[in-house]
């Protein structure tokens, strides 16, 4: 019977504080169902595909982790609005005499019954997302769907369980402030007395510093070795600066306007700037906030998706042939050293051919580059390869000249201390276009193009081949397999001997790249999803308790003579500014963050799509809509909120 | 010409679900004269609020008049009813009504920056005002920085700022000490007396309404009774209002008990 009272308590408080409720059951749903689909999502996979590899349960690690803590601290910020929300009611209860421990009775139920709504509801909607997500992720892999219906238990198990975990904690955090809170306080509300703050032009200069030093980080970096280091440093320079400017900047900022009388104590701007300034101070965390998350979760968005976009391009310029292979230059082909370069290659070429002829099948638009592995510092250790100028100009078909004594670098920013070691040399480096690029990409070393290679000292030389295979017969490209590679490795045989090289494929790299690229799609999906859910119910739950606190004011100043048009342009323009600060803020700063992260992709990409721009844009595009609905639709209940007539409340005349 | 003249006011509520209807206000009558300090006296319920809601142009009369300086209120435009309060009419409430975001001094002159005067006009206006209340100390203090009587200082001198023909106060006393009490209602009594403003003050408080030139006693939406003070002295005149609340409440008793003693 007593049970029943405190469940029924628990109910009404839910019904009577709907408008707090709602939204905390619906972000706690989507949060479970977005924890589901991480945990079932590899399990799916690997039923119907056994794609079961390192990286992919690596990959699922991280967004499980990630998911895991978000939740935590979402489910905390979402807790914390609840106690608040309840802290009044709370106050009332004590006061007619009901203990701190019933007190607590009302909670858990309150949050058992939160638990079991939003699992049934979050699991439902998991279980749709996690198979829309399949089917995308499938879609990105180039895999086909198959038919059939699997639920995984693991998942559900482990799902019920971590969330069960996560509401047990919020359960020992609301004990806790049941327990320490004093109802009083909260019977006789205080008029909202508020401290200046300390030290405003410290900090606001300080944020300003701040700020600056990150965008400079981020417009003025070009050294590849310093883009990523750089980019995190930059990044959290910016949320200083972001943080310590809202809270100090907007306070020292209306200040100096109110410090001019004769345009403060103008009709448009006097009740404007001194809300304004209180507003600011109680949302300027939040607001801070939500420009933070808005920020990362536009460049999460943008780069996973450039990277998407960016799968074939860089496929294309990597890749130009099927086959990649490259073998040591064998004793047989010793006497071409002496032939004039075209003579060299064409040889080469013309006994490939032949070689290709005997196995049934040829190469098409076959490239061959010769270069030689050399040393820079200790004798046999190849820290460098050389090529010979004419040899990159055959193959490029273009008219590259070096002075005596004058080197080509292609990617002298990633070894400075290699060219340390070659300060005898002029040296350039070359602008790279695609082509250069390629070829700076065959060794993992520092590619150097010389005009003779007799100065430095070799290692080995080898022979890079890049090809398309057909059959002979058929014309037809020759499979991309295993059998395939061996059929190059046997026609390769005599340049060989027994050694053994490793042919790449491209169907294997555009695998991998398709892989790595579509779960950092799916990881970038997952936070951008989380951080948008919290930039939304920030949003909303800081416009319904600025509603409550606007209706007091807002009925004085009626009531003293303000016309309600006029009211209704201050309360717009305040509402608009403050809750659109945190999106303008969002597009500063992905602005200045563009060069840094292009370059970062420019890097990882090939400089071959430079779309980076246009998708940023088009997130932030497509964000602010999104911003702009949920404004609207949550900007309804402010003004019902301080708006509210109070006469009209239960009476209507 | 009176100030303020009531014809036949009544008021009804409607339930917004339902058919109940409340009629808060029933054929209600009175004046005002330029300079009369008037203190409405009722117990909760009685309709005070509603009759003073009305006059301050807040809310509409289901029937009946208000004039104001012979203008009806009825007949002022919704656009220009807020000038009109602004100008026209001064308020006090009991819970001060001042802005928690804005010092003393901007509380006060949140009136006159409605009304676009200029700066220096308006500190000509604040300062001997201040003065005279005494609030100049705290003039640059935010609300919840001073006391409850300083704070309802502020607000009468708000209400005052804009030379308001008519004062109007719920319940001034309300929710301050009797110190502060007597010294507010001291001050009534001189900008009644010295500068002939006029006030209309709703009140419960017996010692409130002694303040007053005359007392109405409004029951169950009517004006019940009604007395002037006259010569008397605020003693006496605190006895006369004291007598007939006691007179009123047994006939209440009487009225309660009347099917009883009838059975």
């Amino acid at each position: 019977m007593q049970s029943a009272l405190y469940f029924l308590l628990a109910l009404r408080s839910l019904k009577k504080n709907y408008r707090i409720a709602l939204p905390l059951f619906g972000g706690s749903a989507i949060l479970v169902s977005l924890f589901y689909s991480t945990m079932a999502l590899p399990h799916s996979l690997t039923h119907h595909f056994g794609i079961d590899n390192l990286v992919a349960s690596s990959y699922f690690e991280i967004i499980e982790m990630m998911c895991q803590f978000l939740l935590v601290i979402f489910y905390l910020y979402l807790n914390a609005i609840w106690n608040n929300t309840r802290a009044k009611e709370n106050a009332v209860f004590t006061s007619l005499g009901m203990e701190k421990g019933q007190l607590v009775r009302i909670t858990f139920y309150q949050l058992g019954l939160f638990y079991l709504s939003s699992l049934v509801a979050g699991i439902i909607l998991g279980i749709c997302l996690e198979k829309v997500l399949l089917l995308f992720l499938l879609k990105l892999l180039d895999l086909e769907p198959l038919i059939g219906f699997y639920l995984s238990y693991d998942a559900l198990k482990t799902t019920a369980l971590f969330i069960l975990f996560c509401y047990g904690l919020l359960f020992v955090c609301s004990t806790i402030s049941v327990l320490r809170s004093k109802p009083l306080e909260h019977l006789h509300e205080p008029q909202g007395g508020e401290k200046p703050l300390k030290a405003p032009y410290f900090f606001a200069l300080l944020g300003l510093i701040s700020l600056l030093c990150g965008y400079c980080l981020a417009t003025m970096t070009t050294n590849q070795m310093y883009l990523v280091i750089n980019f995190f440093n930059a990044v959290l320079l910016v949320i200083v600066g972001t943080y310590l400017l809202f809270l100090y900047g907007s306070y020292i900022l209306l200040e100096l306007l109110s410090r001019n009388k004769k345009a403060y104590y103008q009709t448009r701007h006097f009740i404007f700037w001194s809300t304004m300034k209180s507003q600011l101070r109680k949302n300027a965390l939040a607001l801070a906030n939500m420009s933070i998350l808005s920020t990362m979760l536009l460049i999460i968005s943008a780069t996973t998706i450039t990277l998407q976009l960016s799968i074939k391009p860089t496929l294309e310029m990597r890749y130009p042939n099927a086959f990649q292979v490259s073998i040591p230059y064998s004793p047989t082909l010793q006497d071409a050293t002496t032939q004039s370069p075209t003579n060299k290659i064409s040889s080469i070429r013309k006994d490939l051919n032949g070689q290709a002829a005997q196995h049934q099948v040829e190469f098409q638009d076959l490239r061959i580059l010769p270069f030689t592995l050399v040393s820079l510092y200790e004798p046999g250790d190849s820290s460098a390869s050389v090529i010979h100028l004419d040899d990159l100009n055959e193959l490029l078909q273009t008219d590259y000249k070096l002075e005596e004594n004058e080197i080509f670098v292609l990617d002298g920013a990633y070894f400075q201390d290699q060219l340390d070691k070659l300060q005898k040399y002029k040296i350039t480096d070359l602008e790279h276009d695609d082509q250069l690029n390629w070829i700076a990409d065959l060794t993992p070393l520092l590619t150097i193009v010389a005009k003779d290679n007799a100065n430095f000292v070799p290692v080995r030389d080898e022979l890079f081949l890049s090809f398309d295979l057909i059959d002979a017969q058929t014309k037809e490209n020759v499979a991309e397999d295993e059998a395939t590679s061996e059929l190059i490795l046997d026609l390769l045989k005599p340049y060989l001997g027994d050694q053994y090289a490793y042919v790449y494929m491209r169907s294997d790299f555009s695998k991998n790249l398709k892989y790595i690229y579509s779960m950092l799609l799916i990881t970038g999906l997952y936070m951008t999803i989380i951080f948008l859910l919290a930039v939304i119910l920030i949003l909303y739950f800081k416009q319904i308790t600025q509603g409550q606190e606007d209706h007091q004011r807002f009925k004085i100043m009626k009531h003293i003579g303000l016309e309600p048009d006029g009211l209704r342009q201050i309360i717009n323009s305040q509402v608009r500014i403050l809750f659109f600060s945190p999106l303008i803020t969002a597009l500063i700063h992905i602005l200045f963050a563009y060069p840094l992260i292009q370059n970062i992709l420019d890097s990882m990409t090939y400089e071959t799509f430079d779309h980076f721009f246009i998708v940023l844009i088009a997130c932030f595009m497509i964000f602010a809509l999104l911003y702009w609905i949920t404004f609207r639709l949550t900007a309804r209940s402010y003004y019902k909120l301080a708006l509210l007539n109070d006469q009209t409340n239960d009476f209507t005349i | 010409m009176a100030l303020l003249e009531v014809r036949n006011l009544q008021k009804i509520y409607k339930s917004r679900f339902s058919s109940v209807q409340v009629e808060a206000l029933h054929d209600v009558s009175f004046q005002v004269e330029p300079g009369e300090f008037v203190a409405i006296m009722g117990e909760s319920g009685s309709g005070k609020s509603t009759l003073l809601n009305l006059l301050a142009v807040l809310d509409q009369p289901t029937a009946g008049k208000i004039y104001i300086n012979g203008q009806d209120c009825a007949s002022i435009p919704n656009k220009e009813l807020s000038a009109y309060r602004r100008n026209h009419l001064g308020f006090i409430f009991q819970d001060y009504s001042l802005l928690d975001t804005f010092t003393l001094k901007d509380n006060i002159l949140l009136p006159l920056v409605l009304n676009k005067m200029k700066y220096p006009q308006m500190i000509e206006q604040l300062e001997p005002l201040a003065k005279e209340l005494s609030i100049e100390p705290f003039l640059l203090k935010y609300p919840y920085e001073v006391s409850g009587g300083q704070k309802q200082r502020a607000a009468a001198a708000r209400a005052l700022i804009t030379h308001p023909e008519l004062l109007l106060a719920d319940e001034p006393t309300g929710a301050l000490d009797s110190k502060s009490s007597q010294s507010l209602l001291e001050l009534f009594e001189y900008l009644n007396n010295e500068q002939n403003q006029t006030i209309v003050m709703v009140t419960h408080s017996v010692s409130a309404a002694s303040y007053a030139k005359r007392v109405l006693f409004i029951k169950d939406g009517k004006i019940f009774h009604q007395l002037y003070r006259a010569k008397q002295s605020r003693e006496q005149f605190y006895e006369q209002i004291s007598n007939t609340l006691t007179l009123l409440a047994s006939m209440e008793e009487n009225t309660c008990k009347a099917p009883y003693t009838s059975f």
